[in-house]
């Protein structure tokens, strides 16, 4: 009842004040005249007229409220009545309580029902009018609702979590409303919302589902638009898990733990499932428990997915059938920072020398923090224990490693105590980075060299990559020297290093390198080019110079740093 | 009646120190201890929700037609506006750092919370000198004078011997100890100046280049050899590029593989909070540490009540001076007004 009654006080100034038509000077708007004006282009929680689309309207409210309003219009009407006149004779015509009707009725552009509500609300001919200086009996005063100060706009929730119902029942539910006001828009979607026919309906559904109620304050925290998404489409989302085979307890436990998971439609979901299944080649239940156990994959981008993959197959030269294992155990690997894993693989399989099998066996170690595994290998070291090879004597088995906490690591594995763990970690100085990617070898079983495919997979993803390369062949044809049969490292300048570099050339290349060259002049002196298909292709052209080129520079420099000393 | 979580912010008010290991900025480990000391104050109970009292009307029911009487029930509503989901309390918590330490390097590294962060700045300005461990290594040399850099050259360190490195070691020292009476701007002439250098408590008065005050060959294996260097107003390139000098002295070269502080002031590796003890329980114990040995120190130090000539405060002075060589510096440090409370 109050709540509804300081509803409508609050939607009255705060239409009065959005027309901005010169009404700035009620009382309402000192206290928005406090907030600096940055406010009220950002963070703006308005208190917009729809919130109360949907509330009852008892008569005595009404009259109530009438009596409210009536005195309070009534006080501003006496106080500004030369504001009142306007151009826009719509909106306020001359008499006092018309003026404040008007304007409200013309600005009603966003809740059409809302009209009628005030219309119907506002009888004028229903109750004399009143003197703010008349005298009322006790009851009356007693029952008359001094409508709390509630700002019209806010930067924060705070101000309206007493009154509100919807946010009332959000906080006692566990839902952070702290996190939320930070994020555009939510706050004032979430003000707007009326709990009994809005959230109720949600949560009713979610409990059916078999969300638990402790994490439905989560949910809400990181998904606010489920109250907003239909019912149609939740139960229909929720339908097309089901037809997939996914039991009710793990549709309950996906939806727990990713929040937007129902607030993407079937066929995006659908062509996720059909990527995971088609990429990692895994029957449905397999494909089912995995997204299951990390149901995240089907909310975020394919794009991070694919990367990893690419990753895992080209630079750390896993098979298909190993990495379908890696994924089924860990299937963070596929959401994993692309940094972090090849670090961790790095370390693991060049400094730790562990095998490729053996990893695929404890695929929990792509999924450790790097420092953990660092300090621990270390003092392993140190101690001499660091043998990871299950065929000798003294095996560390890679999972104790990984996954015991430090005090059952240290009296377990290493047989020392947690304080020497300790003093070691204090000691540890920092290792040489990582090899470069020429020199690095994840090599497998077979002897495949992974060095064009790795500068490949490393450098830029799929896409910017063909762009690229199709720009450079459009340029090398640009310039035309490959018209006349020459390539890149014929056309360069000769100074001082060239004259060397050419000068070590294997005599094959250099003979060929001067076919080239008199052809070239022949043509030119001529005025004719080659025929398309006796020209230099952009693959064929080999750069045949360089790696001469750069050692006589090396070694021009370092005879420089020398000679300086 | 404070609420829990404001006792727990007082309990914070102090140095400590961490060991920062390699690899990571300090500012990545600043920010993560500043996120746990946050975490450990939220973690404090929530104070009971606060009541506010909402009058109800309520119309009895109308028996007799006269009797309209309205009577307001009083009902205590709790006020979810300060409720801790609702709203989010902007502690600012101050974490500052002392002198910085590269992500190459790794040691302690000395950190402030709220109001003594000012005794951070005048550990500054009290010149106290810092302890390091350079691990090195003969034959290469590189762009940036680590391990980790490119490599420009390699040269054979078979000629070097334990000898020849303390001999260049020693004249290094020697040419610090120049720079060091240079820019005390003492005069050499006096008795008092002598005493001071005899004790080993000269600084540098004002600004002055890194210098080192105790350079020492640990460890010497060829090709990895471990020096210890007490040193002022240095950077951590500054110390690598030492190591890279004593290579071209010994006509090879050298690169620095490792730096590790083990001293700061009067914080030393012992004491230090190692990663997994970044928590607000180990940091509040490491800060009531600090604080019972400074209350310690102070007491020893105001000890002689009468004799309080200069003669006896350095006979106590003395006694430190051996471990640190600073304890000048730590003492006037140690009494100023910033370490108060």
């Amino acid at each position: 009842m109050a709540l509804t009654c300081i509803q409508h006080c609050q939607r009255c100034t705060s239409l009065l004040r959005s027309r901005s038509v010169g009404i700035t000077t009620l009382q309402y708007s000192t206290d928005a005249q406090h907030w600096p004006a940055a406010l009220w282009n950002s963070f703006i929680v308005p208190v917009l007229p729809s919130l109360l689309q949907r509330s009852p309207n008892p008569s005595q409210t009404r009259q109530r409220w009438n009596l409210g309003v009536r005195s309070y219009c009534e006080s501003h009407a006496k106080v500004q009545p030369s504001q009142t006149k306007h151009r826009n004779t719509d909106e306020l015509p001359g008499t006092d309580m018309v003026s404040y009707q008007n304007p409200v009725s013309h600005q009603l552009i966003d809740g059409g029902m809302l009209l009628k509500e005030w219309q119907t609300a506002f009888d004028l001919d229903d109750a004399p009018g009143h003197s703010a200086l008349e005298e009322i009996s006790h009851e009356e005063a007693v029952r008359m609702d001094i409508p709390a100060a509630l700002p019209p706009v806010s930067i924060s929730l705070k101000d309206y979590v007493n009154e509100s119902e919807t946010l009332g029942k959000l906080v006692q539910l566990g839902v952070q409303l702290w996190k939320l006001e930070q994020r555009p828009n939510v706050g004032s979607m979430l003000l707007r919302l009326d709990f009994q026919t809005d959230v109720t309906p949600r949560l009713v559904f979610l409990k059916q589902l078999g969300v638990e109620d402790s994490r439905l304050g989560y949910l809400i925290s990181h998904n606010p638009f489920i109250l907003t998404e239909s019912l149609e489409n939740l139960q229909a989302r929720v339908a097309y898990l089901r037809s997939k085979k996914f039991s009710a307890e793990s549709v309950a436990s996906m939806v727990s733990r990713a929040p937007y998971l129902l607030n993407f439609s079937v066929k995006r979901m659908d062509n996720r499932l059909g990527f995971y299944q088609q990429q990692l080649g895994l029957s449905a239940q397999k494909t089912r428990d995995v997204v299951a156990r990390l149901p995240r994959l089907l909310c975020g981008s394919l794009e991070t997915v694919k990367e990893n993959l690419k990753i895992c197959k080209l630079e750390m030269g896993f098979r298909e059938n190993e990495l379908q294992h890696i994924v089924t155990v860990i299937p963070k690997v596929l959401t994993a920072n692309k940094r972090k894993l090849t670090q961790i693989f790095d370390y693991i399989h060049n400094t730790m020398n562990i095998p490729h099998d053996l990893i695929v066996k404890f695929p929990q170690v792509l999924n450790a923090k790097y420092l953990r595994i660092k300090e621990r290998h270390l003092f392993l070291q140190y101690l001499d224990k660091a043998q990871y090879d299950p065929a000798k004597p003294n095996y560390i088995c890679l999972d104790k490693l990984v996954s015991l906490p430090d005090e059952a690591f240290c009296t377990e594995v290493a047989s020392a105590t947690l304080k020497d763990f300790e003093l070691f970690q204090k000691t540890i100085v920092a290792q040489p980075r990582m090899t470069s990617f020429s020199e690095r070898h994840f090599t497998h079983n077979s002897t495949q060299t992974f060095f064009r495919q790795n500068n490949m997979a490393s450098r830029a993803p799929a896409t910017t990559g063909r762009l690229l390369v199709s720009f450079r062949k459009w340029y090398y044809n640009a310039a035309g020297f490959n018209k006349i049969g020459l390539m890149r490292d014929d056309t360069i300048h000769e100074d001082s290093d060239v004259k060397e570099a050419l000068r070590r050339l294997p005599e094959k290349v250099y003979n060929d390198r001067m076919f080239r060259l008199k052809r070239a002049l022949d043509l030119s002196m001529k005025q004719a080019v080659l025929p398309k298909e006796q020209r230099t292709q952009y693959e064929e052209d080999v750069h045949y110079l360089e790696p001469y080129l750069k050692e006589v520079i090396r070694e021009r420099k370092e005879v420089e740093e020398w000679s300086k000393k | 009646m404070a609420r829990p979580s404001v006792r727990v912010f007082h309990k914070l008010e102090g140095l400590f120190s961490i060991y920062k290991p390699p690899g990571v900025h300090w500012k990545l480990v600043r920010d993560t201890i500043e996120t746990n000391l946050l975490k450990g104050i939220n973690a404090a109970p929530p104070p009971a929700p606060r009541q506010r009292v909402q009058f109800l009307a309520e119309s009895t029911s109308v028996v007799a037609e006269g009797s309209n009487e309205l009577t307001l029930s009083a009902a205590s509503v709790p006020a979810l506006a300060h409720h801790p989901l609702g709203e989010a309390l902007h502690i600012h918590i101050g974490v500052g750092v002392g002198h910085r330490l590269d992500v190459f390097s790794s040691g302690v590294l000395v950190l402030g919370v709220g109001q003594s962060n000012k005794a951070l700045t005048d550990l500054y300005r009290s010149h106290v000198t810092r302890d390091y461990t350079l691990e090195g290594e003969l034959g290469m040399a590189t762009d940036n004078f680590s391990h980790t850099g490119r490599l420009i050259e390699r040269t054979t360190y078979d000629h070097i011997t334990r000898d020849k490195l303390e001999r260049v070691l020693a004249m290094m020292q020697g040419s610090n100890q120049k720079a060091l009476l240079t820019y005390s701007k003492v005069d050499m002439s006096t008795q008092g100046a002598y005493e001071l250098a005899v004790k080993g408590e000269l600084r540098p008065d004002g600004k002055s280049p890194p210098i080192m005050t105790g350079l020492r060959l640990l460890h010497f294996q060829p090709p990895h050899f471990t020096l210890e260097v007490q040193c002022l107003n240095e950077t951590q390139r500054y110390l690598c590029r030492i190591l890279h000098e004593v290579g071209l002295e010994l006509r090879s070269t050298a690169v620095c593989k490792g730096v590790r502080r083990t001293r700061d002031g009067p914080f030393t590796i012992q004491h230090a909070l190692t990663h997994q003890h970044w928590t607000s329980p180990d940091v509040i114990q490491a800060i009531r540490q600090y604080r019972s040995s400074r209350k310690a120190s102070k007491a020893k130090h105001t000890q002689p009540g009468k004799d309080t000539g200069t003669a006896s405060q350095r006979q106590e002075m003395a006694e430190e001076a051996a471990v640190t060589g600073d304890s000048h510096r730590l003492h006037s440090v140690l009494t100023s007004k910033a370490f108060g409370s």
